[in-house]
């Protein structure tokens, strides 16, 4: 059955992968690939298409829906709450205002923009968990709380950086921005994030069992012998640096994190070493249909947050509905 | 094995432990009796470090608890809390497994050894039909179970159990604490187990400490000579004159008459 499942998602990730290569508003087929790939096409349009728009989209694509779900899937474990979301510690609304500040006031060049919302990102999530030390008690309500409280400041930040942005030009591209979209994907924004999502996802692999163990609870993970402090801290940084980094690359990308690990353990059975895998390869599979369809369903790009949410919320419901029964220990 | 000396715990401001000492015997069940609020579950999780204290020192083998490592003191401390909470769906023998966490390389997890381990602890205790299933799918009684094979498997010196039969049926509270004592007395271990009933103490404890007004007032030993009529003062203490208690073919039997309550 597991091993089945992940055959399953290998060809899912390499179909949804093709299909990203080849559909968009300039088609390639199977056999331009064929040409592109072993060199007979060069110099064509289509291979400049492939090689300069689509493949670094598509990697990018694929890179920041596992960094996105691998991040939910954490940080669901952590927090013990199949609700949580990536964003919980606030790293969503503090990349926003990141990204606003550099769309304001540094002309809004992409540098600026992601190095921006990444460091915005990392700081809320700091200021959370100071935050929640400093409230003390207990550990689940307090980091949740001071997300809440961390995300509402964000919120009001972003919204006074939006009431003095110039509506005719800077609102539009806020806008935009916090809809998120892959259009403006490269081998650059690549280059940048993958070092950064490839580390802290290598980090988890290596801690996924303390992580596994922390799902007991606090108590009785530091009982069985996990040095609870260090573990929890290095997951939670490592899934923000996770999150942060495709935040900071496609803008807010949103229920992706909340939704895929869902799936994957309502879809393929619950199975923690398993189910940390397989949240990769589908949050990657799925965030690539999801932009597929993006650039492809009307004549201009959607954003990309209007398909996700869409649904993710409908999955959601679903969800709920079809564990009215009981079913789920959570 | 386990000595406790001088614990006090503050709460909320509020004193629960004052000055508490005692040491714990190899081989040797020591139930923990008190009234709701005594200080029971408090006592274990200062033990175990959940809680901060205010005065007192813990040892292990003669090692200061604070001075070890989680890992290190999760070989000298297994503990079994009140109720599971699991926050995942594990089954039930992965559960088990994570017993070995403290034996593992920083970077590693249960495998098939400690998974087979986990099934035969699981069948030593008549629990083999659990395997497979989901453990938040099965009784409270059959977690229970679960729980002291985890902690077999944890192979820790002392094991700390919070209520461990409260919520189970007789047979389940009979069949639970006869399993623990004859692994306490096997393995030579150490055992503190908090509980409610001192039928049940009386019958499986070897030695009872009593908990009241934050400081033992009584800890005896089974064996040891005039244990019952401390125990039944103890007791009277604790309850008040509406309790009677009497022995039946060597266990304790205890009577309530609510008339005689507040008469002194």
């Amino acid at each position: 059955m597991k091993k089945r499942s992940f055959v399953g998602l290998w060809l899912l990730l390499a179909a949804s992968f093709l299909l990203s290569c080849l559909w968009g508003r300039y088609p390639l087929s199977p056999a331009d690939l064929g040409e592109i790939l072993s060199g007979r096409a060069a110099g064509t349009m289509k291979a400049n298409v492939f090689w300069n728009i689509r493949l670094s989209r598509t990697c990018l694509t694929a890179l920041c829906g596992a960094a996105l779900s691998l991040a939910g899937f954490v940080y669901q474990g952590l927090f013990r709450n199949p609700l949580v979301s990536p964003d919980v510690l606030g790293v969503s609304g503090g990349a926003s205002v990141g990204a606003i500040c550099a769309i304001l006031f540094w002309g809004g060049s992409l540098g600026a923009l992601q190095l921006f919302s990444f460091a915005g990102g990392l700081l809320t999530v700091a200021l959370s968990l100071l935050l929640a030390r400093a409230i003390g008690g207990n550990r689940y309500f307090n980091l949740i709380i001071s997300g809440i409280i961390l995300g509402a400041l964000a919120n009001a930040a972003i919204m006074a950086l939006k009431y003095m942005a110039d509506p005719t030009q800077e609102l539009a591209v806020i806008d935009y921005w916090l809809m998120g979209s892959f259009h403006l994907a490269s081998w650059e924004k690549l280059r940048s994030a993958a070092p950064l999502i490839l580390l802290a996802g290598a980090v988890l692999v290596v801690l996924r069992y303390r992580l596994k163990v922390l799902t007991l609870g606090d108590e009785e993970a530091a009982s069985l012998g996990v040095a609870v402090g260090p573990a929890r801290l290095a997951c939670v940084a490592c899934a923000t640096v996770l999150t942060a980094a495709s935040v900071s690359v496609s803008g807010i990308v949103s229920w992706v994190g909340l939704i895929v690990p869902h799936l994957v353990r309502t879809v393929l059975g619950d199975d923690f070493e398993a189910n940390f895998f397989q949240s990769i390869l589908c949050g990657a599979a799925l965030l690539l249909i999801a932009d597929t369809l993006a650039r492809s369903l009307l004549p201009s790009e959607i954003p990309i947050s209007i398909l996700t949410s869409l649904i993710g919320a409908a999955f959601l419901a679903a969800f709920l509905i079809h564990r009215k029964g009981g079913e789920r220990p959570c | 094995m386990l000595s406790v000396e001088n614990l006090t715990v503050y709460r909320g401001g509020r004193l629960v432990l004052d000055g508490v000492s005692f040491t714990l015997n190899p081989g040797e069940v020591t139930a923990v009796l008190g009234l709701n609020g005594a200080g029971k579950t408090t006592l274990l999780k200062a033990i175990l470090g959940f809680l901060p204290r205010q005065g007192g020192t813990l040892a292990a083998g003669g090692r200061p608890l604070d001075r070890l490592s989680p890992a290190e003191r999760a070989k000298k401390l297994a503990y079994v809390p009140q109720r599971y909470d699991g926050g995942f769906r594990y089954t039930v023998e992965d559960f088990v497994s994570m017993g070995a966490t403290a034996y593992l390389g920083a970077f590693s997890q249960p495998g098939r050894k400690e998974l087979a381990r986990a099934e035969e602890l699981l069948r030593d205790l008549d629990c083999g039909h659990l395997v497979g299933r989901p453990m938040d799918k099965l009784s409270g009684g059959e977690q229970r179970m679960a729980y002291l094979a985890r902690a077999m498997l944890q192979n820790a010196g002392c094991l700390l159990l919070d209520e461990p039969v409260s919520s189970l049926d007789l047979s389940r509270q009979h069949g639970f604490l006869g399993r623990l004592r004859d692994y306490v007395h096997r393995q030579r271990a150490g055992c503190l187990l908090t509980i409610h009933a001192p039928e049940l103490a009386y019958a499986y404890a070897d030695r009872i400490l009593i908990l009241h007004d934050h400081r033992i007032l009584m800890d005896g030993a089974r064996d040891g000579a005039g244990f019952g009529e401390a125990l039944g003062q103890a007791l009277g203490a604790l309850y008040g004159p509406a309790l009677r208690v009497d022995t039946l073919d060597g266990a304790l039997v205890l009577g309530w008459s609510p008339a005689d309550h507040g008469t002194g």
